[in-house]
C-alpha cells in the first residue's frame, strides 16, 4: 500500500505530454514501455511506427546494440534477415560469437550450440566442446546428432564426429563414429571399435611426386625376394572386432566376421609404427614386389625346363 | 488492476526534473524514451551512452549478475562480461546449452535457411553457413556444413555442401558424407557433389586396427580357403569404364569423366561385395595376398621338381 500512498502524496497520477529527466532515474517497481501492463520488470512493446523496439547506441551515434520490430537482434549494427546478427571485423583478431558451456569432463553433457527443429524446439542435433588443461587428450569439438532411437525433446546423443587433438605424430585428428583414442589424423571407427569403420569412396590416392620425398632408396631385388617370402608366408585369419567397454576392450558377439591379419603376425614391412595397425599401402607394395620376384622364378623355370628338354 | 501498479512519474506539473528522480511504484511510459539523449529515432527505447559510460545498457539479475550488457566497445555478454562481439555464459559438464537456434529445416523440405551463417568482415558477403535438417526417422537427421563459392553469388549465401553429419539406418547408424550425393551407407563416404562414393581420398597412407587384442573369434585361413581366393582372383573380370552423372533419378553417361580400371559390383564374389553395391578394396587384397601364397607354393613344387 506505501505505493499507492505515495501516489497519494504527489497529487499527481500521471504525466500525459512530455517528460523530461536531465539527472538520473531511478524505478524501483515494473517498468512498461509502449504498454500499461508490463509482464516482467521491464517490458518494451511495440507500437506500429516504431523501426526499432530497442535502440542501445554509441556516443556517435553507431548502434551498440539493436531489437528491429521483426524480433531481430542486431550486435553492432542493423540486422539484415537474421533473428541475430552479429557484427564483427575480418583479419583483425576480432571475435564474433564466444560461448562458454565446454566441459571439461567425458560426459560432455553441456552444449555450445543446439541446433532445434523449427519453433518446435524438437530433433535437436548440437555441437560441444571439451577442453583439458596441460595435455592433448579430451580437447575436441564434437558433432551430435538426434534420430528417432530417442525422445523428440531429448537431445541427440549420437557422437557422428570430433575433431580433436590427439597424440599422433600430427597431433590432431578428425575421428569420425569416435570409441577409443585415436592415433592418426583421420580416424574411421563405428562407434564401438577404433577404426572399424569403412570408408567408401571411388579412389584413394597417395601423393607421390619425387620432389614431396627425400631419402629415396629402390629395392634391390634381395629386398623383392624379401617381399616375396614375407607376401607368401603371411597367415590370414578371419575374426570379429571387439567393441569398447567400461572395462577396456569385450568381445562382441554381434559384430560381423572379417577377414584380414594379425597385427602380432605380420612381418615389420607392413606394420605402421603407431596404433598397432597394418599399413594397406605396404601391404600392396610388397604383393607388387612378390608379383615382380614370381615372374623372374616363373622365366628362370622356363629356361630350366627347355634345357631339360633340349638334354632330351 | 493491481493497486501497487501506478504511473508515477513527476509530481505537480513540472516539464523537467534535473535532479535524481525517483519512481518507487511502478512506471508505464506510452511514448517511446530517449535515455541519453534528446532526438527521436523510431524507436521505442534509445539509449544512447555518453563518452565516460562504461557500460550503457545492463539488464541484471537479483544478484547484479549482468543478464544482458551492452559495453560502450559494443561487446554484448548475456550473463557475462563480453570478450567478444557476443559472449555468452554457460556451465560445462551441467547439460548446460549456451546458444539454440531454432531455424532447424525439416527433411526435403525445399525452403531451407541458414541455423548460423559467418559472413566476411563486417558484411553479409560470401556467406558459409551450417544448416540443420530434421525428421522423425533414424535416417536424414543432419548437420551440413556449407562453404561458399563464386557460383551463389557475392551477396548470397552458400550453395555448395562439402560436409553433411548424417544418421543413416545402416551401418552405425551415422555417417560423414563428403560433398554429397545420394544415402550415404559407410562410416565415411566420399562423394563428389554429383555421384554416391564418387570423390577421391587423397593420404600418405590407409591403415587397418590389427591388433590381437581388438579381435575375438580369430581362426587361421587353411589351404583350402587359399585355394578359393586363388580360383576367385583368376575369375576376376577387370574392365575400364566412367562414372556416370547423376541426372534425375538415375545416371547418366559423362564423357568428361575420367577412365578408371576396376570390377564391377554385379560380377564379383560375394565375399568381395560391400555395403551400397560397392567392392570392399581390403578384402580385394586379403584374397590377392592369399592367391600369391598359393602361386608362390606352386612355383615352388615345380622348382623341387626341375631340381636345382
Amino acid at each position: 500500500m506505501s505505493r499507492l500512498a505515495l501516489m497519494l502524496l504527489c497529487l499527481a497520477s500521471a504525466s500525459r505530454g512530455q517528460m523530461t529527466a536531465s539527472g538520473d532515474m531511478t524505478i524501483t517497481g515494473q517498468t512498461g514501455m509502449g504498454t500499461a501492463v508490463p509482464q516482467a520488470t521491464l517490458e518494451i512493446k511495440l507500437s506500429s511506427a516504431d523501426a526499432y523496439t530497442l535502440r542501445v547506441s554509441s556516443p556517435n551515434g553507431a548502434p551498440l546494440l539493436l531489437i528491429d520490430k521483426a524480433g531481430q537482434m542486431g550486435i553492432g549494427l542493423v540486422p539484415s534477415g537474421a533473428l541475430l546478427d552479429v557484427n564483427g571485423r575480418g583479419d583483425a583478431s576480432d571475435i564474433g560469437l564466444h560461448l562458454r558451456s565446454g566441459n571439461s569432463s567425458s560426459t560432455v553433457s553441456s552444449s555450445q550450440i543446439v541446433f532445434a527443429y523449427d519453433s518446435s524446439g524438437t530433433y535437436r542435433h548440437s555441437l560441444r566442446t571439451r577442453a583439458a588443461g596441460g595435455q592433448n587428450i579430451g580437447n575436441a569439438v564434437e558433432f551430435y546428432l538426434w534420430r528417432s532411437t530417442g525422445q523428440p525433446s531429448t537431445l541427440g546423443s549420437m557422437n557422428v564426429a570430433s575433431l580433436q587433438a590427439s597424440q599422433s605424430v600430427s597431433s590432431a585428428s578428425v575421428h569420425i563414429l569416435p570409441a577409443g583414442d585415436p592415433v592418426y589424423e583421420l580416424v574411421v571407427s563405428n562407434g564401438q571399435t577404433t577404426g572399424a569403420g569403412k570408408v567408401m569412396a571411388a579412389a584413394i590416392t597417395t601423393h607421390s611426386r619425387r620432389e614431396l620425398k627425400s631419402d629415396i632408396a629402390y629395392f634391390s631385388d634381395a629386398e623383392e625376394k624379401q617381399a616375396y617370402d614375407e607376401t607368401k608366408d603371411l597367415r590370414h585369419a578371419q575374426f570379429r572386432y571387439k567393441r569398447i567397454g567400461p572395462r577396456g576392450w569385450e568381445a562382441d558377439p554381434g559384430a560381423p566376421m572379417a577377414r584380414g591379419l594379425i597385427y602380432e603376425d605380420a612381418p615389420d614391412s607392413i606394420r605402421s609404427g603407431v596404433g598397432k595397425s597394418l599399413v594397406v599401402e605396404n601391404r600392396l607394395s610388397n604383393l607388387e614386389m612378390a608379383l615382380k620376384s614370381a615372374n623372374e622364378y616363373i622365366a628362370w623355370l622356363e629356361t630350366k625346363i627347355s634345357e631339360l628338354e633340349a638334354r632330351k | 488492476m493491481r493497486p501497487a501498479r501506478a504511473l508515477l512519474l513527476l509530481a505537480a506539473l513540472a516539464s523537467g526534473a534535473y535532479a535524481q528522480t525517483s519512481v518507487v511504484g511502478d512506471a508505464w511510459i506510452v511514448g517511446p524514451v530517449l535515455i541519453g539523449t534528446t532526438t527521436a529515432s523510431r524507436s521505442r527505447v534509445n539509449v544512447a551512452a555518453s563518452s565516460g559510460t562504461l557500460t550503457p545498457f545492463q539488464i541484471s539479475g537479483v544478484d547484479l549478475t549482468p543478464f544482458l550488457r551492452v559495453g560502450n566497445d559494443g561487446k554484448v555478454g548475456l550473463s557475462t562480461y563480453s570478450a567478444a562481439n557476443l559472449d555468452v555464459n554457460g556451465s560445462g559438464d551441467s547439460a548446460n546449452v549456451a546458444l539454440q537456434v531454432h531455424s532447424g529445416n525439416l527433411y526435403q523440405s525445399a525452403s531451407g535457411r541458414a541455423q548460423i551463417a559467418f559472413g566476411q568482415d563486417g558484411t553479409t558477403n560470401r556467406r558459409h553457413h551450417i544448416d540443420s535438417v530434421h525428421v522423425d526417422s533414424t535416417a536424414h537427421n543432419s548437420l551440413d556444413v556449407l562453404i561458399w563459392s563464386p557460383d551463389a553469388g557475392a551477396a548470397n549465401v552458400a550453395t555448395m555442401t562439402v560436409v553433411s553429419l548424417v544418421t543413416i539406418s545402416t551401418a552405425s547408424g551415422a555417417t560423414v558424407h563428403v560433398r554429397p550425393a545420394g544415402d550415404p551407407v559407410a562410416e565415411l563416404t566420399v562423394s563428389d557433389g554429383g555421384g554416391l562414393g564418387l570423390g577421391t581420398v587423397h593420404a600418405a597412407a590407409q591403415v587397418t586396427p590389427s591388433s590381437r587384442d581388438w579381435k575375438s573369434d580369430i581362426s587361421y585361413l587353411g589351404e583350402r580357403d587359399a585355394a578359393a581366393a586363388f580360383d576367385r582372383v583368376r575369375g576376376l573380370r577387370h574392365v575400364s569404364f566412367r562414372y556416370g552423372r547423376r541426372k534425375g533419378g538415375g545416371f547418366v553417361r559423362d564423357t568428361r569423366a575420367p577412365l578408371r580400371r576396376g570390377l564391377m559390383y554385379e560380377e564379383v564374389p560375394e565375399i568381395l561385395r560391400g555395403p551400397g553395391e560397392s567392392v570392399n578394396a581390403t578384402q580385394r587384397l586379403v584374397d590377392a595376398e592369399m592367391a600369391f601364397g598359393v602361386l608362390a607354393r606352386r612355383l615352388e613344387a615345380i622348382r623341387k621338381e626341375v631340381g636345382p
